[in-house]
């Protein structure tokens, strides 16, 4: 919907090269074998269309982790691979400072708490904010690369992330129904 | 009252300023103190740009109105110069929102003072060509309210591009409820693509995807417009020529697969070569269905550029 044309096109294809460098139409994988490959060449060529953002370094980062898929994945990114799976500056610092941070907050706020006065009855704003907080954590969790990223650049690569997502789904679902139309008639 | 922040010396407090824009400010919990003394205090009466100076002197504090989105370089070291301009690129939204009056740290020399949002005779400050953030009425004008409201600003305006992607959540208020259909939608979509690579999985022996002579990757790296018929015409013509694999169906459900709109280069180049077997439909307009008359009864929903859920409801009721 938001996604240029060109962004489905390089998708697509570099999905179909994907399949291609790893041989899935041949007879000797297994299903899962079948299956991870199909799902490590539609991310992968996720990631070629998008370009270089932060979920696309942490999806990067991730499917490199395993040594199996680094063949296919420099198959399909080409060049871009060693541009994408360079770490963005400390990205590790980030959370371990904020962590520092939240944990003195913590210690802090928990220290008024003792001494304030005593509410039996929570305010709603706090209470809001408490549950936004864990569904922020588990949007965190979600997105690739997405622990190192705080409110706003988190909101943004989650937009950018499912906009991605959605074309990808859009393309694999045409596929298949190719493969069952072309099934139909044989 | 207290005066909750009274910064020794102004430079300090611009140079964190400019740290403001890049960190999240902590929480003031002493708007609401200010805004009670601020509220007191007559517009526009401000000697040496000192905002929120009562007859009492209650609260002083600079204020550096000018929190920009992260986008302009504060300049803190030439206070002094009332004239300088920060010509910095100037957001939409700040467009829309803001207005041409500003508010100017105290050792700027402006004088400024607390203005309304739209109050039509109450500012009394000069214009300059900054990006300008206006506190609102009853809001507190400091350094960091004001940054942290920009930041607020564009959360919100993020979460809103989010409401408008994810179906359905439009209708919901709450942060923490469109929070949660977000989550719900991403984590749709990700099983959706393992369930999909698993079908695919299921089907691909006989597909024949992977054949190589389907895509020539360098031919297609042209964006596909009307400049590359040419393009499209060789790829058709490879494909015709290479003793292909797929049936002549799947070519062309695969140009269907990927027929959005102004793609009728490559409509053109199947064309020639299925012998005008294929009736197409006005696949070429916008919006519309495009059918593909042949054994099998394929419609490809070619509304890619609308509705998203209604696409996705429409468009795929087989699977």
């Amino acid at each position: 919907m938001q996604v240029p044309n060109s962004f489905k096109l390089a998708l697509l294809k570099q999905m179909l090269l994907g399949f291609q460098l790893s041989a899935v139409s041949s007879n000797s994988m297994s299903f899962h074998e079948r299956k991870n490959a199909i799902k490590l060449s539609a991310d992968a060529a996720m990631v070629f269309a998008r370009g270089s953002t932060r979920w696309t370094r942490g999806l990067v980062s991730s499917l490199s982790k395993n040594r199996n898929n680094d063949g296919l994945l420099r198959g399909i990114l080409g060049k871009k691979y060693e541009r994408l799976s360079l770490p963005c500056c400390n990205s590790w610092k980030i959370p371990r400072s904020r962590k520092i941070l939240k944990r003195c907050l913590g210690l802090c706020s928990r220290r008024k708490k003792a001494t304030g006065p005593q509410h039996d009855v929570e305010s709603s704003r706090t209470l809001a904010r408490r549950l936004a907080k864990k569904r922020i954590q588990v949007l965190k969790k979600l997105l690739p690369g997405g622990e190192s990223m705080e409110g706003f650049s988190l909101l943004d690569q989650t937009l950018d992330y499912a906009v991605s997502l959605k074309a990808q789904v859009d393309i694999m679902r045409r596929l298949l129904k190719i493969s069952k139309a072309s099934n139909l008639n044989k | 009252m207290q005066c909750p922040t009274a910064p020794p010396s102004s430079n300090k407090l611009s140079a964190g300023s400019q740290h403001q824009q890049q960190q999240q400010p902590p929480p003031s919990a002493h708007d609401f103190t200010k805004t009670i003394v601020l509220a007191s205090t007559p517009f526009g009466m401000v000697p040496d740009g000192w905002t929120g100076v009562a007859d009492g002197a209650q609260i002083q504090y600079p204020v550096f109105g000018a929190a920009n989105v992260g986008q302009a370089n504060a300049s803190a070291n030439s206070f002094e110069n009332s004239t300088e301009k920060r010509k910095a690129p100037k957001s939409k939204q700040q467009e829309s929102r803001r207005s041409g009056a500003e508010e100017e740290g105290t050792a700027r020399g402006g004088a400024t003072s607390k203005n309304k949002k739209k109050a039509s005779g109450s500012d009394a400050t000069k214009e300059t060509d900054y990006i300008h953030v206006r506190a609102r009425r009853g809001e507190a004008t400091d350094s960091h309210s004001l940054a942290e409201r920009v930041r607020r600003e564009r959360i919100s305006e993020r979460m809103k591009y989010l409401q408008e992607l994810v179906p359905g959540c439009s209708k919901i208020m709450g942060k923490a409820s469109t929070l949660d259909e977000i989550i719900n939608y991403v984590q749709s979509l990700q099983r959706q693509v393992e369930f999909l690579s698993m079908k695919l999985a299921a089907a691909e022996p006989r597909m024949h995807l992977s054949s190589s002579n389907f895509f020539d990757r360098e031919e297609l790296n042209a964006p596909c417009n009307s400049s590359s018929v040419p393009v499209m015409g060789v790829t058709s013509d490879q494909l015709k020529h290479s003793g292909l694999q797929l049936a002549s169906l799947q070519q062309d459900a695969l140009a269907s697969c990927l027929d959005v709109h102004g793609w009728s280069t490559w409509d053109a180049g199947l064309h020639g070569f299925h012998d005008g077997e294929i009736h197409r439909g006005s696949h070429l307009c916008p919006g519309n269905h495009c059918k593909v008359n042949n054994n099998t009864s394929i419609a490809v929903c070619n509304q890619a550029e609308t509705a998203p859920f209604a696409l996705w409801e429409v468009s795929y009721p087989t699977i």
